[in-house]
């Protein structure tokens, strides 16, 4: 039988995995695809857990984050395009403006 | 009470017409300068391009009507001086402790020469109409010589020293205006230079001079000064004398400042006649009769007049005799002419003197506007030598030249044998042979190369065959027979024969009869003679023709030796001293610059440095942090949030 605990380990490694993606990757679009991994792994913590408390509030809001989501998508791809056409890279590691 | 520029001018009371006639025959002149000079469109610093411009009539023309009125109101206020009156306009102190010197004053001897000067200048400016035709130019020509008249008229009509001396300058300054009126020609330019310069020797004598009497009489009047001069100490009376003579030996051209007269002929020649024969060079002679009441206390100062005179009357007489240039055989004789003015002055003879300033006035104007009219028939050509013949072409002023020289000459009837016999009787009658002698001796030799002159232009044949005359124009023939008249006339009018005098009559007849008798022989019977007398006599013929050495003296000795060394030792100085002090002060402030400079750059950068340093070295393990990757970042948060979460679970 399936219980909350597989799916929190699902949850768990999908947030590392996106964690690791996050960090270790340098391709920027790559680093907003594990963001969006991250996001999911929270969301199936949250409706893991509206089911386990028998709550929609749980459910409703994945849903929130799931469009909070797609709004932080088109942003980021924005912000990743101007970015590629002011400084012609996609890296992260040569992207280090924030310096001093 | 006329308030003129913040002076009052007192009008004499007792003919208030005829001095408000001679304030006006000064200003007329001074407001036709101003006309020319400044007045109606006028380019500035384009006096070449001036100079390429066709020729304008007016200024010719408003400068003659200017002379005729101002020479009407001069005619009118002299009458008053007929029966021994005088006018004067006196103004205020212009320099303390000087006294009145702003004040103008007409007596005989004023007006005679106010007259002169009027009916001169305006003969001229008839003159230049026809003469200065072709000339671009023509508003700074007539500017300067009614600029001339003007400074003349204030030099004649002044009634102080010190007034004297401003127009003495001011005619001096028109004097050098005019002689390089051709101021692209270096020889007008430098004769120009050399006439100014000159001049300044005198003229630092006169200055002197005044400011002698301003100390020994506290005030420069004539009146003043003849009421304050018995007590005057007798040194300071000798050297205010001497000092006035000098002036008037500069400004007159006498030996040995005579240099100037000559090459100041480059100028144009109508300027030649009224400036440097008839009027200003006689200014010297002029001041000196005025100085009179002074004179006579010093007769040492006077005799060296009278010496300076005549040396300088046998000098210009025998120069002009091997000259061959019209024009510096007419300044030659000038030179000679006023010498033998001196000569009068200084053995207390200022009334012969005089006189013969005036008829010398016209006779010599008269010999150079008709030596003015046979240059510019002859198209510009002034030597002697390619002259001749010219009796037929130029009757007029062949005839009006002919009474000039023979006034000059002395021929009895013609004005200046009265005024030379004059001379000549002072000059035997005070008792110095030596001068006596000179004066006649001086006949003789003036008569000579003044009908020497007549034959080489006039006489013989024509020599100069490239030369085709071109006949002179009505306003250069009407001055010329006027001035020849007054040449017959004057004398008439002015002298009492003094008949008992008759030996020295006699005597001046022979001289004159006898110097154009010998220039008669050689110039025109006997040409061929000349040329043996010529051989014969060659170092003589050389010496005269070299102007007894003297402007070689002054050349090599004055301006080689003395200038030239004073400006070599100036030179020397100015390297040494003015260029050292210089130096030492750029060298100080290099120095102090360069300590200004290191102390900023190492005490001041220090301390900005120094914070700078400290401030670097305190920062970098937060500065290190900042890599400005923001994965480094992510993973230090990351690291972060472990760690609370860490904490929290360990709780």
């Amino acid at each position: 039988m399936i219980g909350p605990f597989h799916y929190l380990a699902v949850s768990a490694l999908l947030f590392a995995i996106g964690i690791i993606g996050v960090i270790l990757r340098r391709n920027v679009v790559v680093v907003l695809m594990s963001i969006e991994l991250i996001l999911n792994a929270v969301n199936i913590n949250l409706v893991a857990f509206s089911r386990v408390h028998q709550h929609a509030i749980g459910q409703t809001f994945a849903l929130f984050v799931m469009a909070v989501a797609v709004a932080e998508a088109a942003v980021g791809l924005g912000i990743l395009i101007s970015l590629f056409r002011n400084r012609g890279t996609v890296l992260a590691d040569e992207l280090d403006l924030l310096k001093w | 009470m006329v308030d003129l520029a913040g002076v009052d001018l007192m009008l004499d009371p007792q003919h208030p017409l005829a001095s408000r006639l001679l304030a006006l025959s000064l200003v007329l002149p001074v407001a036709g300068t101003a006309a020319l000079l400044f007045g109606g469109k006028f380019q500035r610093g384009k006096v070449y391009e001036q100079r390429t411009q066709p020729p304008q009539r007016w200024p010719g023309l408003l400068s003659v009507v200017l002379a005729a009125l101002s020479l009407a109101c001069s005619v009118t206020a002299a009458l008053v001086t007929r029966a021994g009156g005088t006018i004067s306009i006196d103004g205020g102190e212009w320099i303390p402790g000087l006294g009145p010197a702003v004040s103008l004053y007409l007596d005989w001897l004023s007006a005679a020469l106010l007259l002169l000067l009027d009916v001169i200048g305006l003969m001229v400016l008839c003159f230049s109409l026809g003469y200065m035709k072709g000339e671009s130019d023509q508003r700074r020509y007539f500017g300067g010589l009614l600029f001339f008249i003007a400074m003349m008229k204030l030099l004649i009509l002044s009634g102080s020293y010190l007034l004297l001396f401003a127009g003495w300058e001011g005619v001096g300054l028109a004097s050098y205006l005019l002689i390089a009126y051709h101021f692209e020609r270096p020889l007008a330019a430098h004769a120009a230079t050399k006439a100014f310069i000159v001049n300044r020797i005198g003229d630092a004598g006169f200055l002197l001079a005044i400011i002698a009497l301003g100390f020994s009489c506290g005030s420069t009047n004539f009146t003043v000064v003849t009421a304050a001069s018995g007590a005057i100490p007798h040194g300071t009376l000798v050297f205010i004398c001497s000092m006035l003579a000098i002036g008037a030996v500069g400004k007159s051209a006498q030996f040995p400042l005579h240099v100037w007269l000559p090459d100041a002929m480059e100028g144009p020649t109508p300027v030649s006649a009224l400036i440097h024969s008839a009027t200003m060079v006689c200014a010297g002679v002029y001041l000196l009769v005025r100085s009179t009441p002074l004179l006579t206390l010093a007769p040492e100062v006077g005799i060296g007049i009278s010496i300076l005179g005549a040396v300088t009357a046998l000098l210009g007489a025998t120069v002009a005799l091997a000259e061959n240039d019209i024009k510096r055989v007419l300044a030659y004789s000038t030179i000679s002419q006023i010498g033998f003015m001196f000569l009068a002055l200084g053995i207390g003879a200022g009334h012969a003197g005089m006189y013969h300033v005036v008829t010398h006035a016209f006779f010599k104007s008269l010999l150079f506007l008709g030596a003015g009219a046979v240059i510019h028939s002859l198209h510009g050509e002034q030597n002697l030598v390619h002259m001749g013949g010219l009796r037929k072409q130029m009757p007029v002023t062949f005839w009006c030249m002919c009474i000039g020289a023979l006034t000059l000459a002395g021929i009895p009837g013609l004005s200046a044998f009265f005024s030379k016999d004059l001379i000549l009787e002072a000059g035997l009658e005070s008792g110095y042979k030596f001068i006596a002698i000179v004066g006649f001796a001086t006949s003789v030799i003036t008569a000579i190369y003044a009908w020497r002159l007549i034959a080489l232009v006039f006489l013989g044949e024509t020599r100069g065959h490239h030369l085709t005359p071109h006949p002179t124009s009505p306003s250069m023939r009407v001055p010329l027979m006027i001035l020849a008249g007054c040449c017959v006339l004057v004398g008439w009018i002015f002298v009492p024969i003094q008949w008992n005098a008759w030996r020295i009559m006699l005597g001046s007849l022979t001289a004159a009869i006898l110097g154009v008798g010998i220039a008669w022989y050689f110039y025109v019977n006997r040409p061929r003679a000349r040329n043996i007398i010529d051989r014969r006599f060659a170092p003589i013929e050389a010496f005269l023709r070299n102007r007894w050495y003297i402007d070689a003296v002054y050349e090599e000795h004055l301006m080689e030796g003395i200038v030239y060394r004073t400006a070599q030792g100036a030179a020397v100085a100015d390297t040494l001293v003015v260029d050292g002090a210089v130096n030492a002060s750029a060298w100080f402030s290099r120095q102090l610059s360069a300590a200004s400079g290191s102390f900023d750059r190492n005490a001041i950068d220090g301390v900005v440095r120094f914070v700078s340093a400290t401030t670097r070295f305190f920062s970098w393990p937060f500065r290190a942090v900042q890599t400005g990757m923001i994965q480094t970042y992510l993973l230090i948060f990351l690291a972060g949030a472990l760690a609370a979460l860490g904490i929290c679970l360990s709780r």
